[in-house]
């Protein structure tokens, strides 16, 4: 039996749907396959889709196709008033509606001058920390899962339920919140409230953390599969305006949080966990010591919650001018509100700068020369979220 | 019921285009390009009179080493953000050679392309870029004005290249050309989008066929 075949000729299919397959020679008798991972798929975290070019099992070209999701926030907040588009905002990353809601109402108080009550201000800090907790939480379980480590996803999730129970007691709801609110938080936080939040930190430290870390990231068969898959380099990542955890893994040393200072976050003293090598162990590494710093930023801050209103007075309709661009450190990265106020109870542009976005076209150059299988892996370790993507 | 002429919207039998729709009118009135670099409100201004707030984002280091290398060019109009940030405004056939000093300079150093938007205004379209630097914490937002006849902007790609899919999305809301980008398509809505719709556009119409709405018999 001979090795080599016949050329084959690309399939005809109709237009609108793209190429799902496609055959294509190559030199030496070999092909290449040009085939869609997803949109819906068990390891696209979402509405995505990936058209793969193969070659065999290596991975020749892996373009991301985007916009399933798309509901095009940008235009609908132009026809809702500022305090309307921060419960709507929550939607965006829906993992993390807490640091998306900050970015918005922290850029409508630098628009409008309201000073926040310093209350507010430190309890922002816990919970967008705990936000973060709970949001890498999720992306353990199902990072694991992606990797076929199915009971690291259920041990993290028994720990994000701890999470969710917390907000929900002191927001009301447990996944998206409208918590926020220009000038301060809607309410104070429960009687008993931080006891239990202390008690949450010190169960993540002495109980949680180390298990998932004996569980999944020490694990033999986990490094095997990370190590060096992926690898993205520091002036790469910096030229393509990568940020947060994907940023550090690379080795960068950069987060708004200690660049912007947006939250009085110098009080407190917190590292910044960086990678070496830049590849999917070193993310994943990075964002499991981000865990432990959150929850050192959560007990400093406890500490230091003052008593007091978190609510400053706000006027009735907010007319603001001008313009800002504002952004705060989400648990994927950078999340940024550009608003340009021409004096109206709306926006007349708002802009969301999503990090997966700006990550999710990183996917050809990291995937390009491994196994179908470690695409697997980059995606879940670039961590996305098609609601941010597509806004 | 009168008899219908033609088919309902989006049923079968209508052979209309999808994005001509008589009766809509765009809800959102684009305004003039602001003047003063960003929209500033009339009464703080007159409060203000004589004290030159004008003057403060001029003074700004980044604007000053700006106007050092580029003697013929004057950034103007020249504004602050809410936060204080310097703006600049860019000519169009400059961009790409300030947008190489402003990234190689050892003095400014944005190696950091933070954010690339759209904005549409009344006589002119807009790109807007937020500038940062990995080390250091100066900022600049960039405003980069261009016709609405013509809307070509020369791509950053080759100096950020994380400005790819920013200008693609900027192209899909605004109709936004950007020359030398090296796959200039649509990217979040779907490809049979008409070639002429921009949606993020003030004069948009969601032209969509409205959706019939189901009443229970009682």
């Amino acid at each position: 039996m001979s090795l080599t075949r016949e050329p084959v000729q690309p399939l005809e299919l109709d237009p609108r749907l793209g190429d799902r397959v496609r055959i294509e020679p190559l030199d030496g008798g070999r092909q290449t396959m040009t085939m869609s991972m997803g949109p819906q798929h068990p390891s696209t975290h979402g509405v995505l889709r990936v058209v793969l070019t193969l070659d065999g099992e290596t991975v020749v070209d892996a373009q991301p196709d985007i916009g399933y999701l798309h509901r095009n926030w940008e235009k609908i907040a132009e026809y809702m008033t500022y305090a309307m588009t921060v419960p709507f905002s929550d939607r965006n990353d829906y993992l993390a509606a807490i640091t998306n809601e900050l970015a918005l109402v922290q850029a409508v108080e630098k628009l409008t001058g309201i000073e926040v009550p310093e209350r507010a201000q430190i309890l922002r800090i816990i919970f967008s920390e705990l936000q973060r907790i709970t949001s890498h939480l999720l992306w353990f379980g199902t990072f694991g899962l992606d990797l076929g480590a199915v009971t690291a996803f259920l041990h993290a999730f028994t720990a994000r339920e701890y999470c969710y129970r917390l907000f929900e007691r002191a927001t009301g709801a447990r996944f998206l919140y409208g918590y926020l609110r220009i000038g301060g938080m809607r309410n104070d936080v429960p009687d008993g409230w931080v006891e239990d939040l202390l008690s949450f930190v010190d169960q993540l430290e002495r109980t949680y953390w180390p298990e998932f870390m004996r569980l999944l990231i020490d694990n033999a068969i986990f490094i095997r599969r990370t190590k060096g898959i992926g690898v993205l380099k520091p002036e790469v990542a910096v030229a393509y305006g990568a940020s947060g955890p994907v940023l550090r893994g690379s080795g960068v040393k950069y987060d708004v949080r200690k660049a912007d200072n947006y939250l009085p976050y110098d009080r407190f003293e917190f590292d910044i966990p960086v990678g070496e090598n830049g590849d999917v162990y070193d993310r994943a590494v990075v964002r499991m010591y981000e865990m432990l710093e959150s929850a050192k930023i959560i007990r400093q801050a406890v500490k230091e919650l003052p008593d007091g209103p978190v609510m400053a007075k706000v006027p009735r309709a907010i007319r603001p001018y001008g313009e800002v661009y504002h952004r705060v450190e989400g648990p994927r990265g950078e999340v940024g509100v550009y608003l340009v106020a021409a004096g109206d109870t709306n926006a007349y542009r708002a802009r969301w700068r999503s990090p997966c976005f700006v990550h999710l076209q990183l996917l050809p150059l990291l995937a390009r020369g491994h196994l179908v299988a470690d695409v697997v892996a980059i995606i879940g370790s670039i961590d996305i979220v098609l609601g941010e993507v597509d806004r | 019921m009168a008899e219908r002429a033609e088919a309902a919207p989006g049923q079968a039998g209508d052979d209309r285009p999808i994005h001509i729709h008589q009766d809509d009118k765009p809800l959102l009135e684009a305004l003039p390009l602001p003047a003063e670099g960003t929209f500033v409100d009339p009464k703080a201004k007159k409060k203000a009179a004589g004290e030159g707030t004008g003057e403060e984002p001029a003074a700004d280091p980044v604007v000053a080493r700006l106007r050092e290398a580029f003697p013929d060019l004057t950034f103007e109009p020249v504004a602050a953000t809410a936060d204080g940030g310097p703006i600049v405004t860019v000519p169009v056939d400059r961009w790409l050679e300030v947008a190489r000093f402003l990234r190689d300079d050892p003095q400014l150093g944005f190696d950091y392309l933070s954010d690339l938007c759209g904005v549409d205004y009344k006589d002119a379209l807009q790109v807007v870029y937020q500038l940062r630097g990995v080390g250091h914490d100066r900022r600049l937002t960039v405003k980069v004005n261009v016709g609405k006849d013509d809307p070509e902007v020369p791509s950053v790609v080759e100096v950020w290249p994380g400005a790819g899919w920013h200008e693609r999305e900027a192209f899909d809301m605004f109709g936004i050309r950007f020359s030398g980008h090296p796959d200039l398509r649509r990217i979040l809505m779907p490809p049979w989008t008409p070639d002429d719709v921009f949606p993020l556009r003030k004069d948009f119409v969601d032209r969509r066929p409205k959706r019939e709405r189901k009443v229970r018999p009682r």
